[in-house]
């Protein structure tokens, strides 16, 4: 099957999700074409990757799709990304779902959640969210020395946060919960990675300062490269997000082997849940760090979040179409 | 532009989306990183001591460089009494020259002047025709200011009536350039970065 994929090349959750289905889809024999949408006057963007000249079988749309799409038989779905509070609450997106929504034959979802949300405006598959579980995979990193980056992060648990920074998206509850879990766990360490925002970082460092957080919160630093992101995962323990009610990226950490904490992360076979509450967040950290090492978030992963899965559950959605 | 490898594209994300090269060229300027100040104070910083031209004399910085120069001399639209302000209308085409004190000065001083000009390069490039050489201190109110955009989306534009453009770092940058100046130093004042009220620069 040929596959096209029209996506806004920006850094985000969003690319790095479909560059991972073109991935995948390419290693299972498919043809690929990715796309930018549209340029300056809505005809068809920049060529980012794949064969331009061979026609397409389907279109995905990840954000929007060229005006020249619009009127043809090929069938099209959209890919839902994004979550639905978030959209309207940005003022664009839901918009711009609604706007295509008659262009495109079926929505297509990754989260079981919000399947109520996305049926109302659209027929809407449920595929499962998966990751690379070739890139996102457990490596060897050398034991805590002070100053090298490339060792473990200090603490025992060491925590992670590195979601995206963006308004109300922040680790602030984390931070908070980490307070709980310091004074069960002296030795615990909380790790702040992909800080972008210089307001952001200059409210948390007056925070960290004015709370004396310093006790356990030992780094505040922007992104790591694209290449060292699995190494950070696999220098952490416990990975946290902090968004609700979706989760994002760092589900990634499962594929590294790593725990996984989210307050949108619902799914009841998985055995570590919290609410967005930093009580209900600490008790869950104390969990997983107790019964560290019973189980395995690998194998999780490898049950739950193979884009190799998701690539063969939504070319057979495709396929109902041609 | 197509990536080789989806590898080369993930590392390349987050660069401009969506436009060319040669819309990036033409259209996408990046702004130096700089510092807010004080208008008053960086004026009479630079004014201190010195002889100076000030045009746009009037209100309270004309009166702070009136007490902090060794001499200055005031153009606005209207003389004043003590004979310390000349008045001369700096858009009559038919003034080829521009006002001229006593002895050169060493400072010029354009305090939110140019955005009141029908032509404000004329202006400039007579000034840069008379007094060679010597730095000029502009200061003009930002168009992507909190204060000029904040407005808008209600219909409303926060503008001086007798204003007649506003200007960025790149557009001021480009007139400067044209005049033969070019930009030594550069500031924000009023608010932060980008959006602060106006732009302070010194040009040579």
């Amino acid at each position: 099957m040929n596959i096209a994929h029209w996506m806004k090349k920006e850094k985000s959750g969003l690319a790095f999700t479909t560059l991972e289905l073109v991935q995948a889809e390419e290693q299972q024999g498919h043809g690929v074409c990715l796309r930018e949408p549209t340029d300056a006057i809505g005809m068809p963007g920049a060529l980012l990757y794949g064969n331009p000249d061979t026609p397409s079988d389907v279109e995905c749309i990840h954000t929007q799709m060229p005006l020249t799409s619009y009127h043809t038989p090929i069938p099209k779905f959209m890919w839902m990304h994004g979550e639905p509070l978030s959209s309207v609450g940005n003022g664009i997106s839901m918009k711009a779902v609604i706007d295509m929504a008659s262009r495109v034959d079926a929505f297509i979802a990754m989260r079981e959640e919000e399947l109520p949300i996305w049926r109302s405006m659209k027929r809407t598959y449920l595929v499962p969210k998966g990751i690379d579980l070739q890139r996102f995979r457990p490596i060897d990193v050398k034991p805590y020395a002070e100053h090298d980056p490339t060792t473990k992060l200090d603490g025992e648990p060491a925590v992670l946060y590195c979601e995206h920074w963006r308004g109300q998206r922040n680790p602030l509850y984390l931070i908070v919960a980490m307070q709980k879990v310091w004074q069960r766990f002296p030795k615990a360490r909380l790790h702040l990675f992909n800080c972008t925002n210089d307001k952001m970082y200059q409210t948390f460092k007056a925070l960290i300062a004015h709370n004396k957080w310093w006790t356990f919160l030992r780094t505040i630093n922007g992104p790591v490269e694209d290449a060292d992101v699995n190494r950070l995962y696999n220098r952490a323990h416990i990975v946290v997000s902090c968004l609700y009610p979706l989760y994002a990226r760092s589900i990634e950490a499962l594929g590294a082997g790593k725990a996984f904490l989210g307050p949108g992360y619902t799914d009841p076979a998985y055995p570590y849940h919290c609410q967005l509450d930093p009580d209900s967040m600490a008790d869950a950290i104390c969990k997983i760090w107790e019964e560290y090492g019973s189980f395995d978030f690998r194998q999780w992963a490898e049950r739950k979040h193979d884009v190799n899965e998701t690539v063969r559950q939504s070319v057979a959605i495709y396929e109902r179409y041609l | 532009m197509s990536y080789a490898t989806l590898a080369d594209l993930r590392s390349n994300l987050g660069g401009q989306s969506g436009l060319t090269p040669e819309y990036v060229a033409k259209m996408m300027h990046d702004v130096p990183r700089t510092t807010v100040v004080d208008r008053t104070v960086f004026v009479l910083q630079q004014v201190a001591g010195k002889r100076v031209l000030e045009f746009g004399a009037s209100g309270a910085l004309h009166d702070g460089i009136v007490k902090a120069a060794a001499t200055a001399h005031g153009v606005d639209r209207e003389s004043t009494s003590d004979g310390r302000v000349e008045g001369f209308d700096l858009d009559d085409p038919m003034q080829a020259a521009l006002p001229i004190s006593d002895r050169p000065p060493q400072i010029i001083v354009c305090g939110e002047t140019l955005e009141h000009l029908s032509n404000p390069g004329w202006f400039l490039h007579r000034l840069k025709a008379q007094f060679a050489g010597i730095p000029v201190v502009l200061t003009v109110p930002n168009a992507f200011g909190k204060a000029a955009t904040g407005h808008i989306n209600a219909g409303k534009e926060n503008v001086n009536i007798d204003h007649v453009c506003w200007y960025s770092y790149t557009t001021l940058k480009c007139l400067l350039s044209r005049a033969g100046y070019t930009i030594t130093a550069f500031h924000w004042y009023g608010g932060e970065p980008y959006t602060a009220e106006g732009l302070i620069v010194v040009a040579v």
